[in-house]
């Protein structure tokens, strides 16, 4: 018996079979030719990905089945019975794992690249405080500083840890003007809700400015590119009034967010990106398994 | 732009399963656990602890001109070129080609480059020291940075690398020669034979030592981008013998998917580094999907046994700096 799979155990190898097959080929088919610890892995996760949705699943189910406003064990885990603030707060981190699964399906399934795997999070939960106009404002300010700054740092041939610092202390001075010129035309802009994006986007353009030494900078703008779409998502979710109320309603619903991790954590098919990358190869060489 | 559509767009994923073909994710989830011990990764991530390994065995590398380990040592810097003209410097952890120059001409004001560029004294101690600090290394940890003999191309393939040194990628499933690919540069490499950088791959039959076809830009390719000259049917001189060193290196390190660098020059090959993570383009290059080879290896390969005593894999495994500097022996 062969599934035409690259190796002998069962494996989750499209898209299709990645989300929808792969727990249950995983848990269920038996290796034809010989067992491995590979294999053991595929199936452990794949189990333990179905276990986890399974409960999530039942208990969201269950608790459905018994109605809001029960007294008892239940009610622990409705969070909507918090204060306004505090599930304001859970909602925003409940819906973050939903985040880190859309930037590793991206990275791991579509296959394109992101600066880290969290960064497009963080990005997202720092514009979230501010609005995404403002975001879209400071972050211009500090993408203008940093590449400015680091054709003019270019020429002091510093190293690259000093010369951070210095694009770090090159935007903090551009953002604290820009504050002063707000307050001046009244508008009001609180420097508070600043702090979270100023350091996420030192980050991020830490990350850029050693990306273009190692990559180049086509390389490094498609990726900067990449992890601004994919935070863009992200901050979509956050946004999604709806969702939050469902995920502070339901938070065992992360559960199954954990179990769609475990399985792109597991997933070994091609990426989307290689369907063209490899397109030359398609039909070609001998029939596996021959 | 016509040729770019007349064949697919792209693949569907079970054409390439039926090709063979290994993705990424496929390599590191299946095969690089399976075939590569994690520890045995620092003998070839440290250039240096690759060469110490060649040397023991008798395979001929580069030599060694001197190691810059601390900033102080640039300074030094003309005393350890010590009026020689052609040099290769790279980083000893540097990753796909980064960091590395190739020195054609080295005088008083400044180095020419292979290809054609030209660094003045400054921008020579700046590269220098960004290379110790750790950017071109994986994971930003600091480097040491190998001053080593530029080796002259065989003539045969002089002709072929624009600008540059063609170079010989030879990849080995559990100690045996799985695929072979010739990286010649192009004028868009700048001298350099890696696929990221824009070089042009050719798949060589391992057992007759000769190209056919190749790939540039992930694209199959037949003739020369630069000189149009047609890529098949050459042949590799000294094809054996790179063969024979290649697996000989394998054996010794043990990593089971592992890419041998070789580069050819005009008295035999030369090992340049190993890489425990080679790329997948090989497949492109060759036509040919890896995993029939994959798994024809592991249904009866055994597992590779270290060929070296195990005193000097521990001194590797845990390198104490300084213990691997040759030029103060």
């Amino acid at each position: 018996m062969s599934w035409g799979t690259p190796f002998c155990f069962p494996q989750t190898q499209d898209l299709f079979s990645a989300a929808v097959l792969g727990p249950i080929l995983n848990a269920l088919v038996e290796c034809p030719v010989e067992r491995n610890h590979a294999l053991e892995h595929a199936r452990v996760a794949g189990v333990t990905s179905a276990i986890l949705a399974i409960l999530g699943a039942a208990c969201i189910g269950l608790r459905l089945l018994a109605g809001t406003g029960t007294e008892g064990w239940a009610d622990v885990l409705d969070l909507a019975r918090l204060p306004e603030a505090t599930r304001q707060t859970l909602a925003v981190l409940l819906i973050l794992p939903a985040g880190a699964a859309i930037t590793s399906f991206v990275r791991n399934v579509v296959g394109f690249q992101t600066f880290g795997t969290l960064m497009p999070n963080l990005l997202a939960l720092s514009f979230l405080g501010i609005g995404w106009r403002a975001g879209a404002v400071v972050f211009a300010i500090v993408m203008l500083v940093g590449l400015s700054g680091r054709a003019v740092l270019g020429r002091l041939r510093l190293l690259i840890g000093p010369r951070l610092g210095l694009v770090l202390t090159a935007t903090v001075l551009c953002v604290a003007a820009t504050v002063s010129l707000a307050e001046h035309f009244g508008l009001a802009l609180w420097a508070g809700s600043i702090l979270l994006p100023m350091v996420v986007l030192t980050i991020v353009i830490e990350r850029f400015h050693v990306s273009i030494e190692e990559n180049g900078l086509a390389v490094s703008m498609r990726l900067l590119a990449t992890t601004l779409a994919v935070s863009g998502v992200c901050l979509a979710l956050l946004h999604w009034q709806a969702l939050g109320r469902l995920a502070v309603r339901f938070p065992e619903g992360d559960l199954i967010v954990a179990g769609a991790l475990i399985l792109i954590g597991r997933y070994d098919g091609y990426r989307l990106s290689e369907l063209w990358r490899f397109r030359d190869l398609a039909g070609s060489g001998e029939e596996p398994n021959k | 732009m016509r040729h770019v559509f007349r064949r697919w767009a792209f693949a569907w994923p079970w054409e390439l399963r039926r090709g063979g073909v290994l993705g990424l994710n496929g390599r590191n989830l299946c095969v690089l656990p399976r075939l590569n011990p994690k520890p045995l990764y620092a003998l070839v991530d440290d250039k240096l602890a690759t060469k110490l390994i060649c040397q023991e065995l008798g395979i001929p590398v580069p030599e060694t001109y001197a190691v810059l380990e601390r900033f102080p040592d640039i300074r030094r810097l003309p005393q350890w070129v010590n009026g020689r003209q052609e040099f290769v410097v790279k980083p000893a952890r540097g990753a796909g080609g980064r960091g590395v120059l190739v020195v054609t001409k080295a005088d008083r004001s400044g180095w020419t480059l292979c290809g054609g560029g030209r660094m003045g004294q400054d921008e020579i101690r700046h590269h220098l020291a960004l290379s110790m600090s750790g950017v071109y290394s994986k994971g930003g940890r600091p480097d040491r940075v190998i001053i080593e003999q530029r080796i002259a191309p065989h003539p045969a393939l002089a002709d072929l690398a624009f600008g540059g040194t063609a170079d010989i990628r030879v990849l080995l499933l559990l100690g045996r020669t799985a695929m072979a690919m010739l990286r010649l540069p192009t004028r868009g490499s700048g001298g350099l034979a890696n696929l990221h950088q824009d070089a042009l791959g050719l798949g060589i039959d391992v057992e007759a030592g000769r190209t056919h076809g190749g790939i540039w830009r992930n694209r199959a390719a037949s003739i020369h981008p630069d000189t149009a000259r047609p890529l098949e049917g050459i042949v590799v001189p000294h094809w054996q013998e790179a063969l024979q060193f290649a697996v000989k290196l394998a054996g010794a390190i043990g990593l089971g998917y592992l890419g041998v660098d070789l580069v050819l020059g005009a008295c035999g090959p030369v090992v340049l580094e190993a890489n425990g993570r080679a790329g997948l383009g090989i497949q492109i290059a060759n036509r040919r999907g890896l995993l029939p080879p994959i798994r024809e290896a592991l249904a009866d390969g055994t597992p590779l046994e270290p060929a070296l005593p195990a005193g000097l894999y521990k001194s590797l495994l845990r390198p104490v700096p300084g213990n691997l500097r040759p030029h103060e022996k």
